[in-house]
């Protein structure tokens, strides 16, 4: 629809007007001071130009007739134009651009002017609905569809109530003339539906209807802020002196009026008020205030207005409007001498008295006597507005009841609250419609050797290729099928498979994160196996080190670290078993949904303590909600509720994230300015986690175990019961002793009244001996010193047993996780400030696809329920984002790119994917194969676009190079050649893309090929030593290692630089304190989710990797193995440390060089060579 | 993007590798149509790093006096009205507790109050009027008050926790969590730098700041944007040399990582990762010398090293010296921003208990080297090109604080300015009469951070970097923040 009538937007240089740009947008926005478009239809357009918040607009769809309305907003004139760009864009060429506008404000600095071509600005708009639509309505249709008659059920006298319609249904659609009965209707289209009966209207006041209708029915009106019916303004009156009650029996209009006693004072901000005032308004925006107001005998009546949150100055008579004689001095603008003693209606300008402002509040005030009636108070655009204002038809300022009825999603149902977003439309952002499977590109394909997708049957489903230009390929894999589908529209083909050599380096790092060893690299070229690969994939996806290479992936994507962060940034003793929990979650290939149901709602899932390893697990994974850092100190300074909401938002961002490769943090404080989350959703997301219930000391032990140790717990508690009574009993002549003689010393009175046996005593006694009664509790000291050397000994030995008896209590093994405790109400907080809640939501999936409250149904486990309902939506197989997410945080893993580029964004703003298609069969795949993602992890490498070589042009020639005995098992004829200028960017992958390691995968190989890798297989973290220099970046690390910090653990506590030769995701990740070797190589901050990591080059990077101590210790450790494995002789001894770091034989110019170096470097010489080795690139690229 | 753009596609070249981080096709699009335009690159948009040298330096969106920053970071938070808020009214209730009018307000920010003393109380220092302006300053910053004439005075800044991580994050990244990129990692992301042969942003410590390393976090920016400690004592960078008896190899070592290097790249023409990598290697090299020679101060005169007190006997307050001289070097050489953290012990300037031994410990030892480097600046010719910045993460209060401390006070405090096109000897905004919230004009710390940039020649509104699908900006997408306009001449 919209490429026919859309807005067309080009942007011109303001000195010349020259255009330099021009497209199809559908949507502008416009921000306090400034504009940002939106893509076009075909992903192309710009990033948003956000200058401040403010409520986007729609400006409704342009027509050439309608060009002479739009006025000119700033100095630049308009004018007609046909853009000399338009012929360049094909469709374009057929629209006809007719008017340009600037609407450049406070874009001055820029000195770039936007010109927009619209049809009709929204001030047109609502001129248009005042002078055109609304007349006509009142004279034509009201009389038959209004407040006295509802002809087919149908009320024509709001907004609302057209939406609504009546017996066909809604009387619009707005921006759909085809669907509007409306327009059918008056058109006289057909007969039983012709309206007006009598007449048909002039053809000028249909095409003004439609005109209307296609531009969305905007319907201008007052806003009323305080209503005749309503009891809620009453309720919401909570501050000041005086009283306030509903009048029922004088009203101005309406069932009710609000009576005030004086010093009647609501809130600075009331909830939903944020009128902006302003000389013209626009939607949403007013300038005119209405009231009615009476006085019931005698002295002044007052209306105070609250402006941006704040009272008016005491001093400053703007913003008070009086009437009657101002006895009590206040600093008002009059509106009236006379005390009106009968229903008074006044009208006030409040920009021509105020300027721009924002009304937030009101307070309606008298003096003293009797009280003030107010009624009616409303707001408006213009004066016109509030002439035309019917009761009850006004926008509600304050909350009203939420419809009753259920809402539909988004395609449906226009009631549903992301429509304001997009207003009802582009709703068909591709990732919010569940995977559909497609058909697997290609015809005849051989299916004797079966593809390892074709589980699902899809030999079966292969539908004939369209395109002459397929290449021959032995490939049944569906993902070649696909990408060679792709490839063959713009004449690319793939790049040959890699050499041997190159594609065991490449599958051990992408895998298991490690180098092959010389002998590994050496068996697999000789391997002639034609299932070598296949088989050298299995063997690592079944290597315990795959769960540590793939366990760091996830952690990035959850932000995992050992500590708290901030001021003190304890560490986390027990966080860890959440890293370990991942580690074997990947090596047993749970499945995904599983994986999810576990981190979001684990402690759901069980009704009772653990019975099997797997429950514990489940257990250990709700440490997924612990993961954000944590500021122990908010509370010092009340900034507790500051923090919660921060932890919430936090929450639910990262779960957005993770799983659902959504942006929530736009939404905490408005509605998302382009995607379809409304503000809303942040809080009905929210509302899941509102019982977590943050543990320290969740116990995880099975339950035997947990039986065993509460039946010995509670036996040793007998005991050290019995201990502590006989070292009591110990003492017990002693205390008697001394408290007989305190009381002795105290007054006859007080010594009088202790003789009354306790429970008899009146509250005059208690009160009286209350003092006296703590001076006679004898503290044990001092019955022990009252005691002769036999009790002493008595009672020190009674002692000793209990504390001996305690000693023998055993503690549970426990994990830092969560479980569910009271949902305290979620409310929307008013621009994310938690200082200003509002309406309270439930819990709630995205409005766009369902705006109901979830379905929340408490399990077996006691809980809530509530995590639970939102882990089974996120693991839904009907879930639009889950499995894309996933599968293409594996691709983007595999192949250096995901299928949409930015794998935490799938919204409007993230890139399209490059293969639609592709993702969602392997989305879809994913689902069918159970989730596993192994098999997934199989089906992309074993694929030939996976084994492409990686270089642009020298693949064949390396390849013949290679010493493999081996041939490629899959063979590309090369009818077409690879070309770098077709696809620069690779995105069709016609080759493979070179990664550098990342910081862990780069210090886990120099360890590796050093030979001091230890073997380690998870528990507490590592802490590696560090420079005290570099320890205080952090005061709070100081306070801990002098034994400061109350036994916080804020300090670093190094082990033996050996033992630290672990993988690195083993070691401490302190958030204030990271790794310096492992953050210079682009270690992702902890404080949120990283789908992807940067890969930069700095020059730090080569001086830590040259100069650092652990490289200087990898260099000597590799020349120490080196002189061990390759004796004496040099040449042996470069061969050997070439084929260690680098996986291949020295090639004879190096032999050479390294030759001379060797020769010339003396003692050092081995140990700097190898030093050398371990910094060229080839040992940090992997091909 | 083709027909977007009406180009065809390139060869790739290294422009094309521009940094694309989340702004997509359409961030890619805008740049590069407004690279045609004549000052298209003002416009709202990631800037265009060039992977090959990402501290090149760029553009500002406008021309503008400073070239560079120097943040001298009072962490642990100085008390305003001991040092340049001056208060007589707060003399006068010396003892007394804080009026009704003062005391009745409710902040938003964590209460200070309830962890305070009812009870005001004045500093021992004795103040005077300074300078052609008149400016007051107590005596307890006595080389400081020579310069108010250069200095602008912000005295209504407020933040939004009373917590020293929290407050610190947001002074120096602009908001309280700690995960965005530090004002430095802007900065040299907005503009780069003019030493390729040094790091953009360097930072000084003896003691960092409340929050640690998340302080000059580049966050989600490119690492190059990153800081990079730079030590007062021994060599000046972490690694830069190898240890001594390989000191001599270091060239042969590096020519036979190159070769390899060359030889490996050969065979794969179009990665221009690898390019970047043996440029890299290079440039650590020559890094090698470069930062040795910033870290050797014997070429400095005796009285300059009198003036900023580097040989004090004062241990503390010689090592600051020293930092405010490498600070000066550095910027001399054209490092972008470099931040000193002034802290002379874990708790800097956190007087809870004992304001006076806090406030002169600190004042003392810091005082001598501040106005050093304002002088040295000056008569350099820098101070003109030099924007010079003093604040801490907060004020204190003027109510005690258990025996003789003050409390953490977010509500109003005060920072200075001087350099880069500052108007010296003015002061903005001020406190209450007792010097406890900001009442006339008050700053936020987005509006000092958008203030900083401005004098930097960028709009703070344009400076965008996208993550996670949203652009984000050192004073938040809310776009409230307001160039403190009236700082400038």
């Amino acid at each position: 629809m919209w490429a026919n009538e859309g807005i067309y937007v080009w942007a011109a240089e303001a000195a010349t007007g020259k255009v330099l740009f021009l497209t199809a947008v559908e949507r502008i926005c416009s921000y306090n001071s400034g504009l940002f478009f939106l893509p076009d239809g075909k992903g192309l357009g710009f990033t948003p130009l956000i200058k401040s918040i403010s409520k986007p607009f729609v400006i409704g769809h342009g027509r050439a007739e309608q060009a002479g309305r739009v006025q000119s907003r700033r100095r630049l004139r308009l004018r007609l134009q046909t853009s000399p760009a338009a012929a360049e864009e094909p469709q374009a060429g057929r629209r006809h651009f007719l008017t340009v506008m600037t609407i450049a404000r406070s874009l001055q600095p820029l000195l770039f002017a936007l010109f927009v071509c619209l049809a009709g600005s929204l001030r047109a708009d609502s001129v248009r609905f005042q002078d055109q639509i609304k007349p006509l309505l009142d004279q034509k249709c009201i009389s038959c569809h209004g407040p006295d008659k509802q002809k087919g059920g149908l009320r024509l006298d709001s907004r609302a109530a057209v939406l609504k319609g009546g017996e066909h249904g809604p009387a619009l659609v707005p921006g759909d003339g085809q669907k509007s009965i409306l327009l059918q209707a008056v058109r006289h289209a057909t007969k039983d539906l012709a309206m007006p009966p009598k007449e048909k209207l002039p053809a000028k006041d249909v095409a003004a209807i439609e005109a209307w209708v296609r531009d969305g029915a905007p319907w201008p009106e007052p806003v009323a802020v305080l209503f005749e019916d309503e009891a809620e303004f009453l309720a919401a009156l909570t501050s000041g002196n005086g009283r306030a009650r509903l009048v029922l029996d004088d009203v101005f209009r309406g069932k009710a009026a609000l009576g005030v006693t004086p010093l009647q004072r609501e809130g600075v901000k009331i909830p939903g008020w944020n009128f902006e005032v302003r000389e013209r308004p626009t939607a949403g925006q007013v300038r005119f205030m209405r009231f009615a107001w009476k006085k019931r005998g005698g002295g002044s009546v007052m209306i105070e207005l609250a402006r941006s949150g704040a009272w008016p100055d005491a001093k400053d008579p703007k913003g008070r409007y009086v009437a009657g004689p101002n006895t009590t001095g206040w600093a008002a603008t009059s509106v009236g001498d006379a005390a009106p003693t009968t229903w008074t209606v006044v009208t006030v300008d409040l920009w021509k008295d105020l300027g721009n402002c924002t009304l937030t509040g009101l307070a309606p005030t008298c003096d003293k006597g009797e009280e003030a009636l107010f009624d009616s108070v409303i707001l408006g655009p213009d004066v016109a507005g509030l002439d035309a204002y019917a009761p009850g038809t006004g926008q509600r300022a304050l909350k009203v009841a939420s419809p009753t009825r259920a809402l539909g999603d988004a395609w449906t149902d226009p009631e549903n609250p992301v429509r304001k977003i997009w207003r009802g439309e582009r709703l068909d952002l591709w990732s919010l419609k569940a995977p559909v499977r497609p058909a697997v590109p290609g015809a005849g394909v051989p299916s004797a050797k079966s593809a390892p997708g074709s589980k699902g049957g899809i030999g079966s489903k292969v539908s004939p290729l369209k395109t002459e230009n397929w290449p021959l390929t032995t490939s049944s894999n569906p993902i070649d099928r696909f990408l060679l589908a792709k490839l063959a529209e713009r004449k690319l083909t793939f790049s040959p498979e890699a050499d041997p050599r190159t594609l065991i380096r490449r599958l051990y790092f992408d895998l298991v994160g490690l180098p092959p060893t010389p002998e590994e690299v050496q068996a697999f070229v000789r391997d002639a196996s034609p299932r070598a690969y296949e088989q050298l994939v299995d063997k690592l996806l079944g290597s315990p080190r795959y769960g540590e290479r793939w366990a760091r992936h996830w952690l990035d994507v959850v932000r995992y670290a050992d500590t708290n962060g901030h001021e003190r940034d304890e560490f986390r003793p027990e966080m860890w078993r959440y890293r370990d929990y991942v580690v074997r979650s990947l090596n047993a290939d749970k499945p995904y949904d599983r994986f999810i149901r576990e981190q979001v709602a684990g402690d759901e899932l069980l009704s009772s303590p653990p019975k099997t390893a797997t429950e514990a697990d489940a257990l250990i994974a709700t440490g997924f909600l612990r993961l954000g850092t944590y500021d122990s100190t908010a509370s010092i300074f009340q900034e507790d509720r500051k923090q919660r909401n921060d932890l919430m938002a936090d929450l639910v961002n990262t779960t957005g994230s993770a799983f659902l490769g959504l942006t929530f943090s736009c939404c905490n404080c408005h509605d998302h300015k382009y995607d379809p989350l409304t503000q809303a959703d942040h809080f009905r997301f929210r509302a899941f986690f509102a019982a977590v219930k943050s543990r320290d000391d969740l116990p995880i032990d099975l339950a035997p175990e947990q039986d065993a140790i509460k039946a010995h717990n509670a036996a040793v508690d007998k005991q050290v019961a019995e201990a502590t009574k006989a070292a009591d009993e110990a003492l017990s002549s002693a205390r008697q002793k001394l408290r007989d003689e305190r009381i002795a010393k105290l007054p006859a009175d007080i010594q009088e009244l202790l003789k009354t046996d306790e429970a008899k005593r009146d509250d005059a006694t208690k009160k009286k001996l209350a003092p006296h009664l703590e001076k006679l509790k004898v503290a044990d000291k001092d019955a022990v010193a009252a005691l002769d050397e036999a009790g002493k000994k008595l009672h020190a030995a009674a002692a000793a047993n209990v504390d001996t008896l305690k000693q023998q209590k055993r503690a549970f093994t426990v994990a830092m996780a969560a479980s569910d405790g009271n949902a305290e109400p979620t409310k929307l907080f008013y621009q994310g400030d938690f200082t200003e809640p509002r309406d309270e939501v439930q819990p709630g999936f995205l409005s766009v696809l369902d705006p109901n409250p979830a379905k929340v149904n408490p399990p077996p486990s006691g809980t809530t329920g509530r995590r639970l309902a939102l882990a089974e939506w996120i693991a839904s197989p009907a879930n639009p984002f889950t499995a894309r997410v996933l599968v293409n945080r594996l691709w983007q893993h595999h192949f250096g790119a995901g299928l949409f580029a930015n794998p935490n964004d799938l919204g409007y703003a993230g890139p399209k994917p490059t293969h639609p298609e592709l993702l969602d069969w392997l989305a879809t795949e994913f689902v069918a194969r159970g989730w596993s993602v192994k098999a997934m992890h199989r089906l992309m490498v074993t694929s030939a676009a996976y084994r492409q070589v990686s270089g642009y042009e020298s693949a064949r020639v390396r390849a013949s190079e290679s010493s493999a005995v081996r041939k490629p098992s899959l063979s590309h004829p090369h009818t077409l050649a690879p070309s770098p200028a077709a696809d620069p960017e690779n995105k069709l992958l016609w080759r493979q893309n070179p990664r550098r390691l990342d910081a862990e995968t780069m210090r886990d190989t120099l360890l590796a090929v050093s030979g001091k890798l230890r073997p380690h297989a998870g528990g507490k973290p590592l802490w590696p030593p560090l420079p005290d220099e570099i320890l205080k970046a952090q005061p709070g690390v100081l306070e801990g290692l002098e034994g400061k910090d109350s036994g916080r653990r804020q300090g670093w506590y190094a082990d033996k630089e050996d033992d630290c030769d672990v993988r690195s995701l083993y070691l401490i990740q302190k958030r204030c304190v990271p790794l310096p070797f492992l953050q210079v190589f682009d270690l992702p901050d902890t404080s949120f989710s990283c789908a992807r990591r940067d890969v930069t080059t700095v020059a730090p990077q080569a001086l830590n990797l040259l100069n650092s101590d652990f490289s200087q210790r990898a260099a000597k450790a590799l020349a120490a193995r080196v002189a061990t494995e390759a004796g004496d002789d040099t040449g042996k001894q470069i061969e050997r440390a070439v084929w260690l770091a680098l996986g291949r034989a020295p090639a004879a110019n190096e032999r050479q060089q390294a030759t001379a170096f060797l020769a010339k470097h003396g003692q050092t010489a081995l140990s700097e060579f190898c030093r050398a080795l371990l910094n060229v690139n080839e040992f940090m690229y992997v091909d | 993007m083709n027909t977007f753009l009406n180009s065809k596609p390139t060869q790739p070249s290294r422009r094309d590798f521009m940094l694309r981080c989340g702004g997509g096709a359409g961030a890619l699009a805008m740049s590069a149509l407004l690279a045609g335009s004549a000052r298209g690159q003002n416009f709202s948009q990631n800037r265009r790093i060039d992977l090959m040298n990402p501290l090149a330096p760029r553009q500002p969106h406008f021309a503008a006096k400073a070239k560079r920053v120097l943040w001298l970071f009072q962490y642990g938070a100085p008390p305003s009205m001991d040092l340049f808020d001056y208060k007589p009214e707060l003399h006068k209730l010396h003892g007394k507790p804080v009026p009704d009018s003062i005391k009745s307000i409710k902040d938003k920010v964590g209460g200070v109050f309830n962890s305070s003393k009812n009870e005001l109380a004045a500093g021992p220092w004795k103040w005077a009027q300074h300078g052609r302006c008149g400016a007051w300053v107590s005596d307890l910053m006595p080389h400081t008050a020579k310069h108010v004439d250069d200095l602008c005075f912000i005295k209504s800044l407020h933040c939004e926790s009373s917590n020293h991580a929290p407050a610190t994050y947001q002074m120096n990244t602009g908001v309280i969590l700690g995960d965005r990129p530090s004002v430095g990692s802007w900065l040299t992301y907005g503009l780069g730098s003019e030493n390729q042969n040094l790091p953009g942003f360097v930072v000084l410590f003896q003691v960092g700041g409340f929050g640690g390393t998340a302080n000059w976090s580049n966050a989600f920016l490119p690492a190059a944007f990153q800081a990079t400690k730079f030590r007062h004592e021994g060599e000046p960078v972490f690694n830069l040399k190898p240890p001594a008896e390989l000191a001599g190899t270091q060239r042969a070592t590096l020519d036979l990582i190159q070769s390899f290097n060359k030889t490996h790249r050969d065979a794969r023409p179009g990665l221009l990762d690898l390019d970047g990598r043996i440029a890299a290697y290079e440039l650590a090299y020559r890094m090698q010398s470069e930062a040795l020679d910033v870290g050797d101060l014997s070429g400095e005169s005796a009285a300059t090293l009198e003036l900023y007190g580097v040989n004090d006997p004062k241990r503390i307050k010689a090592q600051y010296g020293r930092q405010c001289l490498l600070a000066r070097r550095l910027l001399e050489r054209g490092v972008r921003v470099v931040q000193v953290y002034q802290g002379v012990d874990k708790y800097g300037w956190d007087g809870h208990d004992n304001n006076k031994e806090y406030a002169e410990r600190n004042a003392h030892q810091t005082d001598q080297a501040t106005a050093a480097l304002l002088t040295d600046l000056k008569r350099r010719g820098m101070l003109d090109d030099t924007l010079v910045v003093w604040a801490g993460e907060f004020g204190r209060t003027p109510m005690l604080q258990g025996g003789a401390g003050r409390n953490h006070n977010p509500y109003g405090f005060t920072g200075w300015l001087a350099g880069g096109g500052v108007r010296g000897g003015h002061s903005v905004g001020a406190t209450d009469a007792i010097g406890l919230r900001a009442e006339q004009d008050p700053k936020s710390v987005k509006d000092f951070h958008a203030t900083i940039l401005h004098a930097m020649g960028l709009a703070n509104d344009d400076l965008f970097f996208e993550h996670n699908g949203r652009p984000e900006r050192l004073t938040g997408v809310a776009g409230t923040a307001k160039v403190i306009r009236e700082a400038f001449a």
